[in-house]
């Protein structure tokens, strides 16, 4: 299976290279019921511009899955007309990655390509001939796919008339059904679509390869679209299994959203139980998903379902209850539900009502799901419904319990993967439920799941029980869902969840903690101490600050600001020495609030003062690593701190030495300051001399 | 075909040498009146045709198409425009390609993509009749410190890649008047979007006479000049730029006015361009007609304009209709 799946993402490299002209392309294909687009998760689409919910998405998405698959079975088909011996890959790479020179060549110097060795044998001249004329018309498509390409009349078209006479010399015994499909092929690129029917009416019954004539059928279906578009096209492209074309030919027939409904259900008229039906089911629920036509698809799936033929009525029920829940989430912005970084705790309000409004229609959806459970289906489906019912419970907040979740995450465990929106819904919702009813503790704890089950998912595919670098917990802390919450929670409440964190109670605790994203009691320790920093209880940040190793501000996402000066005057003055930064500046800060207190010399008393008004408002301003962990927020002059501003006003009334002091603030730019009580100083007269406006001279 | 354009172009040339005298007694670029068109289909409206004809446009400089980069980071062309209707007779076209500053930084050999570049031009000229040769092209690139180079090379592969009698052209953004002048002919000053966009406190950001004043200064290269007479609504959610509306129908129910230029969703529903919740701001932005004035004065005190030509962006009757006739007149 995995080798499968390797095989098609290698073809999907070729597909980007060698895909062809949408419309009338005779597409089918296996893909097994893949997870990505369905389930309880919709892929992230733009904030206002919903592409991926278009008619276009659709057609570029299945095209290259279409197209990988015809590839894959052309190069089966190859080697059961040439020889065993032949190897698909030889195969392929001949075909789809050799362009004509190499080809060419590798025919006079290749010994190892089981294919070429095949073509070099005598009496097989004539697939080199084939080949080769194929390779030059890829070449001279090139020019046309080049997306630089612009045709200079509307007469242009590919300069095929040539390479039609060579393939129509090249029919012979072996080759003639893929010859006939080729001269069809050229044709419809040349948009002589009379001429394309014509070969296909003359050539029909001799085309008895069922691969062949499926890809003969749909050029000509295509050329009869162009000449005298009709319904009885689409009918025909969803007897050959082709939904990409069936789809396209559909929007110019059914001009509204409705056309890949009608489209795919015709398709599945002929296909109800291919494999193929599961991977098209995939897309257009999540069309329905994203334009909210959910009940369209559910009408489809209630028909296939009630067929007697149904062979996989499970996927049709959870697809019904999907279409049931997904019906709910209409009215709430897209980013409310899919946007990690707009997640708690703005989002919670939503998320609440969101699971009010699920508890009143759950029982709808889950009769539904009920019967997706008791009716036959395939394990990947059986596995989906399971997840499904799991979601359900707790985004209706039918289930609030620890346990319940650390049972869903054991399940996760076994499964073959699980998707980020998954896990999204699951431990925001439960962290919802957990918030309401009180449990903040336990609400964050989630969060902290969830943002590990995000980093993961944007780490490759990590399986999500892997273990994380914790170097790397440390940069993508302060991004995190988590991180949100504590900065709108109250100091005592981060202290207290550290504390849950460090010493879990029981198992259901313990196991629910090795799930977190982040759990270093040096983080905590950080923050805590950052927290008090910023709320300037200098004791109690050093308290925290001192229990983590000097190093570990390396780790932080802030340390390359960590050289500012905290006591600078004015600019970005650089320190000296930085080594633990925060730690310092708090002991630095908090012994300067003991000697302010000891003072007894006025003047001495006010520059400590200034010297701590500018510790404080630094801290918020130009040296803000101290205080926060981004700079977005954290502008302007040092003293447009409040605090700042009220030691500063102190500082002035507590000086009894005018000079000094004026001195002082004229260092400190504070120049309104010196006008308001120190106008009748030097440095006040020297001001007067050198101001540039009238207002300046002026005292307010 | 190369051969055939260079034949065709020599005896253009030589024909329009030939007019030249005539054409420039009636026309210096001072009394060349000129607008941009700036959307994928070329399709005029009655008011749109009748604007043109009325306030005596005769240059249009058409955005061609834009040059991004695919998911391999090669820069491709995108977004091409479609023609639907005809240019309107005594119209001349500049075609205008906008380069992302991401493309032009991928553009390993810049003369290749020069070459691409105007070889698709030509194409689309010929294709479309918009005429056999164009004067000018246009480039629209917002480059900065880190992309100039890129950007400049391009420009100087280009310029010797076109006929010596073409012009090639930039924009320039008011920040691009403190770096080096690009080396083309002619630069395009754009007097608009000024302000930051996606910022919440932004009353305008498209024109504002204190954005403007704060980077003029005076520039080597000639000059013509673009000023704003184009409008949109910009949506916020708790704050945050969500993105640009064209066509809200601020008279329907769904929205209250909260402020001068603000409005408040009322009531979550759907338009064709986005999907609107309650408690959204929108934003109005539309420079009226003593601004644009303000900062044209301003123009002409810091530059010789007396050889420059005026550019509106851009041709859109939606926008066109909130200025009087007199209004567009005074600008032009």
């Amino acid at each position: 299976m995995k080798t499968l799946r390797k095989f098609f993402s290698s073809l999907l490299l070729i597909a980007a290279n060698y895909n062809t002209f949408a419309c009338c392309d005779v597409d089918f294909f296996y893909y097994d019921y893949a997870p990505f687009y369905f389930r309880t998760c919709a892929i992230k689409r733009p904030v206002l511009t919903p592409i991926y919910s278009s008619n276009d998405a659709i057609n570029t998405y299945i095209g290259s899955y279409t197209d990988s698959v015809r590839k894959q079975k052309n190069c089966e088909s190859w080697k059961q007309q040439t020889s065993k011996s032949v190897s698909l890959q030889d195969i392929e790479t001949i075909l789809y990655k050799t362009p004509l020179d190499a080809f060419l060549r590798m025919l006079q110097t290749d010994n190892k390509n089981t294919f070429i060795k095949f073509l070099k044998t005598k009496g097989n001249q004539n697939y080199i001939s084939y080949i080769t004329i194929l390779k030059k018309a890829e070449l001279s498509l090139q020019l046309f796919r080049d997306p630089w390409y612009y045709p200079h009349s509307k007469d242009e078209i590919l300069p095929f008339d040539n390479l039609l006479t060579e393939i129509r010399e090249c029919r012979d015994a072996k080759l003639y059904e893929r010859c006939v499909l080729q001269e069809i092929k050229m044709l419809f690129l040349q948009r002589k679509y009379n001429a394309c029917q014509q070969v296909w009416e003359q050539e029909q019954k001799k085309i008895t390869n069922d691969f062949l004539r499926k890809q003969c059928y749909g050029f000509y279906l295509g050329a009869k679209f162009k000449t005298n578009p009709s319904k009885e096209i689409l009918y025909g492209y969803a007897k050959i299994g082709d939904f990409r074309s069936l789809l396209n030919c559909s929007k110019s027939l059914i001009p509204d959203n409705t056309a890949p409904f009608v489209a795919f259900e015709l398709f599945c008229k002929e296909n109800l139980n291919e494999d193929v039906t599961a991977t098209v089911l995939q897309i257009v629920a999540e069309y329905a998903i994203l334009t909210q036509t959910c009940t369209n698809l559910q009408q489809i799936a209630s028909r296939m379902v009630s067929r007697n033929d149904c062979k996989n009525p499970a996927m049709w029920y959870y697809t019904m209850a999907m279409m049931e829940f997904y019906k709910n989430l209409k009215d709430y912005p897209y980013e409310t539900f899919y946007g990690y970084f707009s997640l708690p705790p703005e989002s919670f309000p939503q998320w609440k009502n969101f699971s009010k409004r699920l508890n009143r229609n759950f029982s709808k959806i889950s009769n539904l799901l009920s019967k997706a459970e008791q009716a036959q289906g395939t394990n990947y489906i059986k596995e989906s419904i399971q997840i499904f019912r799991y979601t359900l419970n707790i985004n209706s907040s039918r289930t609030t319990s620890d346990d319940y979740i650390c049972s869903v995450l054991k399940y996760f465990n076994k499964v073959d993967f699980v998707t980020y929106s998954e896990m999204q819904h699951l431990m925001l919702s439960h962290s919802v439920n957990k918030f309401y009813s009180g449990d903040t503790l336990h609400a964050l704890l989630s969060l902290n799941i969830l943002d590990r089950a995000y980093q993961i998912g944007t780490n490759n595919g990590t399986k999500y029980y892997e273990k994380i670098r914790e170097d790397y917990c440390y940069n993508h802390a302060y991004q995190t869902a988590m991180f949100k919450s504590l900065e709108a929670m109250p100091i005592q409440t981060v202290i207290a969840y550290a504390n849950s964190i460090a010493s879990p109670q029981n198992d259901t605790e313990r196991y629910l903690r090795k799930q977190c994203f982040i759990t270093d009691k040096n983080f905590f320790n950080e923050y805590i101490g950052t927290r008090y920093l910023r709320e300037h209880n200098y004791k109690k940040a050093i308290t925290y600050l001192s229990k983590i190793p000097a190093e570990y501000q390396q780790y932080l996402n802030t340390y390359e600001y960590m050289y500012r000066d905290y006591f600078s005057y004015k600019g970005f003055r650089k320190l000296f020495e930085n080594s633990n930064y925060k730690l310092t500046f708090a002991q630095k800060m908090y012994d300067l609030q003991q000697k302010i207190k000891t003072e007894k010399n006025p003047d001495k008393k006010g520059l400590l003062l200034l010297k701590y008004a500018v510790g404080v408002g630094n801290s918020h301003t130009h040296c803000w690593a101290l205080t926060g962990y981004k700079m977005q927020g954290f502008s302007g002059y040092w003293y447009d701190n409040a605090e700042a501003k009220n030691i500063l006003q102190q500082a002035v009334k507590t000086f009894t030495n005018k000079e000094l002091a004026a001195n002082h603030l004229y260092e400190l730019e504070q120049l309104n300051l010196i006008r308001q009580y120190y106008n009748d100083t030097q440095i006040a007269d020297y001001m007067r001399l050198h101001c540039d406006t009238r207002s300046d001279h002026v005292v307010k | 075909m190369k051969k055939i354009a260079c034949i065709v172009f020599c005896l253009l040339s030589f024909w329009s040498c030939q007019n030249k005298s005539t054409e420039s007694s009636l026309y210096n670029n001072k009394d060349q009146r000129a607008m941009y068109y700036w959307k994928t289909t070329f399709v005029l409206n009655d008011y749109e045709r009748d604007f043109l004809r009325k306030h005596k446009i005769n240059k249009l400089y058409v955005r061609m198409f834009d040059v991004d980069v695919d998911e391999n980071n090669v820069p491709i062309p995108i977004a091409t425009i479609r023609f639907i209707d005809s240019i309107p007779s005594g119209i001349e076209i500049i075609p205008v390609v906008y380069l992302t500053t991401n493309a032009v930084a991928n553009m390993e050999h810049k003369s290749l993509y020069a070459e691409k570049i105007i070889d698709r031009v030509y194409a689309m000229f010929s294709y479309n009749n918009l005429g056999t040769i164009f004067q000018e092209l246009q480039y629209d690139c917002d480059w900065t410190k880190t992309t100039q180079n890129d950007f400049f090379e391009l420009c100087k592969e280009t310029k010797t890649r076109l006929y010596k009698t073409q012009k090639l052209c930039s924009t320039i953004r008011l920040h691009q008047l403190s770096q080096k002048k690009p080396p083309v002919d002619k630069g395009v000053l754009m007097l608009y979007n000024t302000g930051g966009l996606r910022n919440y406190n932004e009353e305008n950001s498209i024109l504002k006479l204190n954005d403007v004043k704060n980077y003029i200064k005076s520039y080597s290269l000639p000059l013509d000049f673009a000023y704003p007479t184009f409008g949109w609504s910009v949506l916020f959610r708790n704050e945050d730029f969500k993105g640009i509306l064209h066509t809200t129908d601020f008279d329907s129910s769904c929205y209250k006015k909260i402020d001068e230029h603000w409005y408040q969703v009322e009531k979550t529903h759907e338009t064709l361009e986005a999907k609107l919740f309650l408690g959204d701001e929108i934003r109005t932005e539309q420079p009226d007609f003593q601004t644009i004035q303000k900062v044209k004065s301003l123009i002409n005190t810091t530059f010789n304009t007396s050889n420059s030509t005026t550019i509106l962006y851009h041709l859109d009757s939606v926008h066109l209709t909130k200025y009087s006739y007199e209004n567009i007149e005074e600008i032009f």
